[in-house]
């Protein structure tokens, strides 16, 4: 149980970051239709940047992995 | 905008002639290209803004240790392949989608199924997502 407590501790601050970041996708692409526009530069290089980054730990080889 | 298109047209029509008409259809085809690209641009800011929040809770998942050598909450090799696999699909093909609506010189057409095709894959990341109820 304190394992388990100790490994979901650890766990939360990743989480309420992933919260926030998709939290921020969405009101981008709220912000697109209400504001009836097309996407931008900034708008692109700013998702962009959250892919690269996220894509890049997604693929990381983590340990136990083979 | 259609609507002055149209009362546009109108005028145009009220003035007879073939070169009119001629002229009417190129307007229509115009006015409907314009609206086709701008929602093909949001459609496929919209499918990479949710490729990107899957990839951010696939990241989640793959940075938890595997089951094989931990305890709840961890993760399973096979469906962290199953999701790189996701990755490996719909990251290209939101990429593809972004660079047709970017392009000014893009036929609607081509884009409309760059973009279609983007958000079924899209879709089909979403499922194994949801099917392997990563992330929660």
């Amino acid at each position: 149980m304190l394992a388990f407590l100790t490994m979901l501790m650890t766990k939360v601050p990743a989480m309420i970051d992933a919260g926030i970041v998709v939290f921020d996708l969405v009101q981008s692409v709220r912000a697109i239709y209400e504001e009836n526009r097309v996407a931008g530069d900034a708008d692109w290089e700013k998702l962009d940047t959250v892919i690269t980054a996220a894509e890049q730990r997604a693929m990381a080889p983590q340990p136990g992995e083979g | 905008m259609r609507y002055l298109y149209g009362l546009f047209a109108i005028a145009l029509m009220a003035l007879g002639g073939c070169d009119t008409l001629k002229a009417t259809a190129t307007i229509a085809e115009v006015a409907s290209t314009k609206v086709d690209m701008t929602e093909l641009n949001r459609a496929a800011f919209a499918a990479r803004a949710a490729y990107a929040g899957y990839v951010v809770v696939a990241a989640e998942y793959n940075e938890l240790r595997r089951c094989t050598i931990a305890p709840a909450p961890c993760s399973s090799q096979a469906v962290v392949n199953l999701l790189r696999d996701g990755i490996r699909t719909a990251g290209p093909a939101t990429k593809a989608a972004v660079d047709v609506v970017k392009n000014v010189g893009t036929d609607p057409s081509v884009a409309k199924l760059v973009v279609e095709a983007a958000q079924r894959s899209v879709a089909t990341f979403k499922k194994v997502i949801n099917d392997n109820k990563v992330g929660g």
